[in-house]
């Protein structure tokens, strides 16, 4: 969503073309985001040649202020709608930044990899708007990540197997 | 207006920005160099949101207010001492995931 995309966009912005084919996975309720990927991908057509990437939507896992209860539901029909897009994509990568769309997909990725399917690397990079605090889905992927980084000194200390490089978008 | 696809333009003529305490507005007016003010609504005090706003004004980049202080604001500020707003550097972000994922 919204924010999210934007800075997704930004630390997209200095990778190589090995990292490519680019699958974009967000939340069916978002308007803004398809275009804002789209533009992106185009500029970035301009250098690349080969440049491929692809558009998927899931529904969204909770809304802002949901319930517990609910949330626990609509996530895991979320996870469950996730599985088969992941199983198709094989991702070798998974690159995520904190919106709830990202842990379906990061449970269904470490689902496939005990299935002994698919082994991903989970990369997720708190937003810079997390100065003392994580998210929720920070929270959660803190333990199921591989590598989880955060752009404020304050969450380093906090959250110590955290990797701090500064501010990256 | 009401919705705008981009601020970019409106942003670029303009001298003072004053705006809410959301992450986007703050990070892309104080990337244009413009000197901003954020209003904070009191009735929100639980919105993580603040966290941002008030590191920021902490490190000198903007000055932060509420609603009932805005006019007391405007009159005493002094946007010479505002620090000028680092760029952010994706491209250790790039570095840090070559080195993860292998590639050299």
């Amino acid at each position: 969503t919204g924010g999210h995309t934007t800075e997704m966009l930004r630390l997209l912005s200095c990778l190589s073309e090995s990292y490519s084919p680019r699958h974009y996975i967000f939340a069916d309720s978002d308007q803004m985001s398809e275009a804002k990927i789209r533009s992106f991908e185009q500029k970035r057509a301009e250098t690349f040649s080969n440049s491929q990437f692809t558009l998927d939507r899931i529904p969204r896992s909770r809304e802002v202020r949901q319930s517990w209860t609910s949330s626990v539901v609509t996530t895991l029909y979320s996870i469950l709608y996730s599985l088969p897009l992941t199983y198709k994509l094989k991702p070798d990568l998974i690159l995520c930044n904190g919106p709830g769309t990202c842990v379906p997909i990061c449970v269904s990725s470490l689902l496939l990899g005990l299935l002994g399917i698919k082994r991903a690397i989970i990369v997720y990079v708190e937003s810079i708007c997390r100065v003392e605090t994580l998210s929720l889905s920070g929270k959660i992927l803190y333990y199921l990540s591989d590598h989880f980084i955060v752009q404020w000194p304050n969450l380093k200390e906090k959250y110590p197997k955290s990797v701090y490089l500064g501010r990256i978008v | 207006f009401r919705f705008k696809e981009s601020l970019a333009e409106d942003l670029r003529s303009a001298d003072l920005v004053i705006s809410h305490a959301g992450a986007g507005s703050c990070l892309e007016t104080l990337e244009q160099g413009k000197p901003l003010i954020v209003v904070i609504n009191d009735k929100l005090m639980n919105n993580h949101q603040l966290e941002l706003a008030k590191q920021l004004h902490k490190d000198g980049y903007l000055l932060y207010c509420n609603c009932s202080t805005l006019v007391e604001t405007l009159q005493s500020m002094d946007l010479s001492a505002l620090k000028p707003f680092p760029p952010g550097q994706p491209e250790k972000f790039a570095l840090f995931l070559d080195e993860v994922v292998g590639f050299q």
